[in-house]
């Protein structure tokens, strides 16, 4: 068996595992509708306009 | 008769021009390329007649080349500017007489920047002889049997003489024609060929290009643009492995994405139906798994009729998570095609949570309205939370990523094999 075959082999096993990692966790499968940028602000307008003032 | 095989070297008879002599005892006339008169070899050179004015035809190899061929030593000694004139084309190639001393002599095509290799055949063949005729009278494209290998039909060729020079074991003449009816097989051609004096049975192959020009010390050649109907078909052992191991793959991956996806994880909330006229209203469910996907099943009742509904998830220590709006919309109906129906009662939405502990989504429908009279209101909501949960995707996209590497060598070896069988002269219709 010459060397592509064996990479092609081990690179495809690897392959099928580090999908299956990435399948299990769900890892970049959250939905992508989700307005997440509630989080980065301070607590609200309330917060905001006390720092302001 | 054979000429005396010791002569190395003439004088043209015509012109005087010295010329060497390379092509063994067996060398039946030998055209002068300066003068362009043909010498009678097995007659001290005499005059026969006398070409003017011929164009040489562009090759990589010229006369006096030497190089290996499968391993023999063969000497360029003549070259034959070919053409055939078919339906309103041509085509034009130029065929190199080639010679050893040990293994006679043999032909080196140069075909529209493909280098072939042509000797006379003379193994058992089935059938014997296949003549234009049969091929005008076949109902179906016709077959022959080298060994134990079957090539069919491919073409008929009738070709001409434009340009001669060096020597030949025969006594080729300007405008003299011979026809070729042509069988094919992966990277071997046999060919009928009748001339105006003998029927002869040739068999073609592919020679190492670079090899070869290298052999005969030609210049290399760029890349032809086109496939030549003997070029072997690329690897089959490595086709064969990629399209093995690659559905293997495939099928692998995807199972291994099916088991996954099996892996439904743990419900944490069902609120069974809640009244729309209850909207908004806050629920809370506990989060373990922070390591796999949370996942968010809001099921309605709406039937042709859409809702707009609005939900915002807060994490343990109230800060809000994400907020998110989506439209659900089922339309079903009855048509000339018979029963239709488009959309979805439920919508789902996937997140990691960042911490376990106590969750609240509060969930709102600001907007909803019916599809024409038929259209049923929003009634009710459910939602259902489950954690640890898994999806198959990343499997079955490279389950598909193996598809293509299976397939991919498959459709490239059978868009070569089309652009071999596009020449032939075969058509579909006659296949019928």
């Amino acid at each position: 068996m010459n060397l592509f075959r064996v990479v092609f082999l081990v690179a495809s096993l690897l392959a099928i595992g580090g999908a299956g990692y990435l399948s299990y966790y769900g890892v970049w499968r959250d939905s992508t509708d989700l307005d997440t940028s509630v989080r980065q602000g301070s607590h609200g307008p309330g917060a905001l306009g006390g720092r302001v003032k | 008769m054979t000429r005396a095989a010791e002569i190395r070297a003439v004088n043209c008879t015509n012109c005087g021009a010295g010329l060497d002599v390379l092509g063994g005892g067996r060398v039946m006339s030998h055209l002068c390329p300066y003068c362009g008169s043909e010498l009678d070899a097995q007659d001290n050179y005499k005059v026969l007649t006398r070409y003017r004015d011929l164009i040489r035809p562009s090759s990589p190899l010229s006369i006096g080349m030497r190089g290996l061929v499968d391993g023999v030593e063969f000497t360029v000694i003549g070259t034959l500017g070919m053409k055939e004139i078919w339906g309103g084309d041509s085509w034009v190639w130029v065929e190199h007489q080639l010679y050893s001393p040990t293994h006679g002599y043999a032909w080196m095509s140069w075909e529209e920047g493909h280098l072939v290799w042509t000797r006379k055949y003379r193994g058992p063949i089935d059938p014997m002889w296949i003549g234009t005729d049969t091929v005008e009278r076949a109902e179906t494209r016709p077959t022959a049997q080298v060994g134990g290998l079957r090539l069919r039909y491919y073409e008929t060729t009738t070709a001409h003489i434009t340009f001669a020079e060096g020597e030949f074991n025969w006594r080729p003449r300007l405008n003299d024609s011979s026809t070729a009816v042509s069988l094919l097989a992966d990277g071997v051609m046999i060919s009928y060929v009748e001339s105006r004096t003998e029927r002869e049975i040739e068999l073609t192959t592919y020679p190492d290009q670079a090899a070869t020009l290298a052999a005969f010390g030609a210049e290399p050649q760029p890349k032809p643009p086109r496939v030549h109907p003997v070029q072997p078909m690329p690897d089959g052992r490595m086709v064969r492995f990629l399209a093995t191991w690659g559905l293997i793959f495939a099928v692998v991956s995807c199972l291994a994405g099916l088991f996954i996806s099996a892996l439904v994880g743990r419900e944490v909330l069902d609120t069974g139906p809640i009244p729309v006229s209850r909207l908004p209203a806050e629920v809370t469910f506990d989060l373990a798994d922070t390591a796999k996907l949370t996942v968010i099943e809001i099921r309605t009742d709406v039937s042709n009729s859409w809702a707009w509904l609005e939900l915002s998830v807060t994490d343990p220590e109230d800060v809000p998570v994400f907020e998110v709006g989506r439209e659900v919309g089922y339309y079903l109906g009855r048509d000339g095609d018979g029963n239709w129906d488009e959309g979805s009662q439920q919508t789902t939405l996937r997140f990691h949570p960042g911490t376990a502990g106590q969750y609240a989504a509060e969930l709102s429908v600001p907007e909803a309205e019916t599809w024409e009279r038929s259209g049923a209101p929003i009634g009710q909501v459910r939602m259902i939370v489950t954690e640890g949960r898994s999806t198959g995707f990343w499997n079955y996209v490279l389950g598909g990523v193996f598809l293509v590497l299976a397939l991919g060598p498959l459709v490239r070896r059978g868009f070569r094999r089309d652009q071999r069988w596009r020449g032939s002269d075969w058509s579909d219709d006659d296949d019928d």
